[in-house]
């Protein structure tokens, strides 16, 4: 059994965001913080810490800490040190005791501000950091990296409403519109709330029933169900208002593969390729068609073709093992298993 | 929280299919005569099989449940009930705590509980069971997975059993949290040898709160954390020394190599048809593993290219239980896995050239929103052909307060084999005993009372088992089907003949089971193999490979009976 993993901040955005807040940050007020008992050490300890040798300056402050535990300079840096080691727990205890302490007009409380919300939300303690986030965005309304961990916050909490105001500040949109809806739609499957999203998608149709995408979105939640002919509706509705989405062919294809009705899965599937021939997705699950229905020379040509531009994609490489399975192929079949084996595995390691 | 009340006409409305029935399913479910009624009660299976929390899971020990058995500890021709137990995190006052219990098979429908008179009281988080004769003296043994110390218990012959872990040289070296487990022999010595699996490492003392963490949300809902995020651990694999011992050989046989594994629940296959025996484990969240005999001693996975690790698109499942048969009467033995909410089971069609083709949709299985166990194949309208029952139950009970399209019970799902490589799901039309809401675990089958219908056991958390009498046989009303019955006992092979495989020919239909020790989840289902027989009269032919390799042919079979057949010996009834 298990249970779906909480979705965070890839790396690289949190990356961004901590570069582009450190930015924001210099244009607080500067008022400055109250100056540190052991100026020397602290100053040393920042030079390391902006050098990026933070475990010499975690052993320093530690040290420091012993003889001054209530030092707020010392508990700060410690913190701000753990925090660019992704050692979030323990930024959260040093950070919690500095900020009691920090003058809020400062620019060193923003920061700390910024550390307990962010450290909070990457730990998945969720609801301890929203009051964070909240003020964050309050300080720096056209973010929109707060906004988006602000948003997540809202939707892993259920609290839709919230979630589409963020969101649609973050958009530019009407939180009353139609597209507000959709947007917080998308955002909430993408979480693994769809039964929020279909209501979210419902009312999205109420305001505006030729939104593109929303019909999208339902029919890719029915077939998730396992309501495939509900699906396959909602998919032809999508098209006949949209129909230059290669996606929701995409999808039409897969959905007929869903009901082994290859030969209809054909069709759409070509149409999708033929509107975004960059997208691996229809040539794998072409691949799979043409391998169901024991074509063996068109299904490799498929598939060779969506690892060509998506090398990386591990379902490509199993189903090409098994073409070459079904070919008696031995040897390329395992070469194919394996390097499966090591795409899933490297998968599997990403946060 | 207070329970959904529901009727159980709605809970089917709620459970099943997301469409009506259409005309031609309606006259298709109409087709399957066969009813379930749970007599647990009357039978005198009244005690609750405690399990962790009833209303949240702080951990997940508390979540995975444990199996059940049909397994005839006496020898007197009547299948007697095991079912294991778990605690509480709180614990119980001494002498007070829950305890696996043994029932005796008065053979009236109702049962005597003999745990004590047996010697099987044990407190403690019980995972699985498998039962094999490992000391061939005719008596079948025990072997309980734990989390915490596994237990062999030598079945005395005299009613009684004997701890003898420690004896045998099973004890462990600290706490490992056992989970499948298979007696085996492998080396085809005669003598039954023993695999166990191993779950993940879990430490009570240091595991992380719900919502702490990120492996410890569901849909935003704070859960307990796991198993993703929990460090894995290896199997086990222990060699009958033929003196009462064990030795230790999982990493001599490759089995303690294979890594990177939540294993699950382990059952027993030669699938490659070489006439060894192959061991297949379930996984949660990883990679199944088919561990291939090599017939030298040693084992390799083979689980990818076998087409069994994943679903055919290359994506781990949740794997929990497993069923070995051969749904679709070509002699080859599939394989059925059951998996969590939101996700399909996996039906692996044995393709006869070592590797198996996901058939899980061909059959007519979908994404379900029920967390899926205990399962069986099992032919309950004695067609000839194999149906399929599984378990369900949430792990989250906190997740239906706020999603109550999953909710903590569910039913047990009855799926109609309609003889074109296709299932039917005939749950509405199998009764009440199937239908009402129930958090499931474990579940064994066989014909408790020796009327030639499939009956099944079914593990509920928190509350007392269900025993699901199959009324298609019942009283004096037979239904048009005939049905056999099959007892093996090796000489050359071991006792309990597990690894033989019967292969029964009707005209130009072809049925085949093997003897296994363990299967479903965590669960031991009755030795006899039980077999449909449609209006057929007589089985024309009936193929038992033995386990020492040794094959016997019999003709002309009677249906209506049991057969004791003893390996070497001609059939007797």
């Amino acid at each position: 059994m298990t249970s779906t993993s909480f979705r965070r901040l890839p790396a690289i955005a949190l990356a961004v965001a901590l570069s582009a807040l450190a930015a924001l940050g210099q244009s607080a007020p500067r008022t400055p913080a109250k100056p540190p008992d052991d100026s020397a050490i602290v100053a040393q300890a920042q030079s390391l810490i902006d050098a990026g040798k933070l475990d010499s300056a975690i052993e320093m402050l530690s040290v420091a800490s012993r003889f001054k535990p209530n030092d707020v300079q010392v508990k700060y840096l410690l913190g701000l040190a753990y925090y660019r080691k992704a050692d979030y727990q323990r930024a959260v205890e040093h950070i919690s005791f500095a900020v009691r302490q920090t003058p809020e007009t400062s620019r060193q409380y923003r920061e700390e501000v910024q550390i307990l919300g962010l450290s909070h939300y990457m730990l998945g303690h969720i609801r301890e950091a929203i009051p964070y986030l909240e003020q964050l965005g309050r300080w720096w309304p056209g973010s929109t990296e707060i906004a988006y961990a602000l948003s997540i916050c809202y939707i892993q909490t259920r609290d839709t409403g919230k979630s589409r105001e963020t969101l649609a500040r973050m958009f530019n949109l009407n939180p009353a519109s139609a597209a507000a809806y959709l947007v917080n739609a998308q955002m909430l499957v993408r979480q693994r709330f769809e039964e929020l999203a279909v209501k979210e998608l419902q009312r999205a149709l109420e305001l505006d029933p030729r939104l593109p995408q929303a019909n999208f979105l339902l029919g890719e939640m029915a077939i998730y169900h396992a309501d495939v002919e509900r699906g396959i509706e909602l998919l032809q509705k999508e098209i006949a208002i949209n129909p230059a989405f290669g996606m929701a062919y995409y999808r039409l294809g897969e959905a007929y593969t869903r009901q082994l009705k290859w030969n209809e899965a054909v069709g759409p599937l070509q149409k999708s390729i033929w509107l975004n021939p960059f997208f691996s997705g229809p040539y794998i699950v072409l691949g799979k068609v043409f391998l169901k229905k024991n074509d063996l020379a068109n299904a490799e040509n498929m598939l060779r073709r969506a690892l060509q531009m998506d090398p990386g994609n591990f379902s490509g490489h199993h189903l090409l093992a098994q073409v070459f399975q079904q070919a008696g192929r031995a040897d390329e079949a395992k070469r194919e298993f394996d390097l499966a084996e090591k795409l899933r595995a490297s998968t599997d390691k990403e946060p | 929280m207070s329970r959904l009340i529901i009727s159980a006409f709605i809970v089917g409305l709620v459970f099943l299919s997301p469409h009506p029935p259409d005309a031609q399913q309606q006259k298709e479910t109409k087709d399957f005569p066969v009813s379930f009624v749970d007599v647990a009660e009357r039978a005198g299976l009244t005690e609750p099989v405690v399990y962790g929390g009833v209303e949240k899971k702080r951990f997940i020990i508390e979540t995975n449940g444990c199996g059940v058995a049909f397994f005839d500890y006496d020898r007197d021709g009547w299948a007697d009930l095991l079912l294991l137990t778990g605690t509480r995190l709180e614990g119980f006052p001494q002498g007070k705590g829950p305890t696996n219990r043994l029932y005796r098979n008065d053979r009236d429908g109702t049962f005597t509980e003999v745990t004590e008179k047996a010697g099987l009281r044990r407190v403690g988080w019980a995972s699985s069971v498998c039962v094999g004769d490992y000391d061939s003296d005719g008596f079948e043994d025990l072997f309980i997975t734990y989390w915490g110390q596994n237990v062999l218990y030598r079945n005395n012959g005299n009613a009684t059993f004997t701890d003898v872990t420690e004896k045998a040289g099973l004890a462990a070296r600290g706490t490992r949290w056992g989970s499948g487990c298979t007696f085996v022999d492998y080396d085809r010595d005669g003598k039954l040898d023993l695999f166990v699996a191993n779950y993940l490492k879990f430490d009570l003392a240091n595991a992380p709160e719900p919502g702490k963490g990120a492996n410890c949300f569901w849909k935003g809902v704070p859960v307990n954390c796991g198993p993703k995020g929990l460090p894995t651990d290896t199997n086990l694999l222990y060699r009958n020394n033929g003196d009462g011992t064990f030795r230790d050989v999982s990493e001599s046989s490759g089995v303690g190599r294979v890594q990177n594994r939540y294993s699950m629940t382990a059952t027993t296959t030669d699938f490659n048809n070489d006439g060894w025996t192959d061991i297949y484990v379930a996984c949660d969240s990883t990679a199944s593993t088919l561990y291939r005999n090599n017939r030298d001693g040693t084992f390799t996975d083979v689980a990818v290219e076998a087409g069994c690790a994943y679903n055919e698109d290359g994506n781990a499942q949740a794997g929990m239980g497993v069923a070995v048969g051969d749904y679709n009467g070509d002699a080859l033995l599939d394989i059925f896995k059951t998996h969590f909410s939101d996700d399909l089971p996996a039906l692996y069609r044995n393709s006869g050239r070592n590797f198996f083709e996901d058939a899980s949709r061909a059959a007519g299985f979908e994404h379900t929103r029920h967390v899926e166990w205990g399962t069986g194949f099992a032919d309950f309208d004695n067609d000839g052909r194999p149906d399929i029952m599984i378990a369900t139950g949430s792990v989250y009970p906190e997740v239906e307060k706020v999603f109550k399209e999953y909710p903590h019970r569910g039913p047990r799902l009855v799926y109609q084999n309609l003889g074109n490589g296709r299932f039917q799901d005939v749950s509405t039309a199998t009764g009440p005993g199937v239908l009402s809401p129930k958090s499931s675990r474990g579940c064994a089958f066989g014909d408790f009372d020796n009327d030639g219908d499939v009956d099944a056991l079914v593990m509920n958390m928190n509350e007392p088992p269900q025993l699901l009498r199959n009324d298609y046989n019942e009283g004096r009303r037979r239904g048009p089907n005939n049905w056999l019955q099959l007892q093996l006992t090796g000489t050359k092979s071991n006792r309990t003949a597990i690894g033989a495989r019967v292969i029964i020919r009707v005209g130009s239909n072809v049925q085949a089971q093997e003897v296994a020790s363990q299967s479903s989840y965590y669960s031991h289902n009755d030795l006899r193999l039980h077999f449909g027989m449609g209006t057929s009269r007589k089985a024309d032919q009936i193929e038992i490979r033995w386990p020492s390799g040794q094959t016997e042919t019999i003709k002309d079979i009677p249906v209506n009976q049991i057969v004791k057949i003893k390996e070497g010996a001609v059939a007797v009834k």
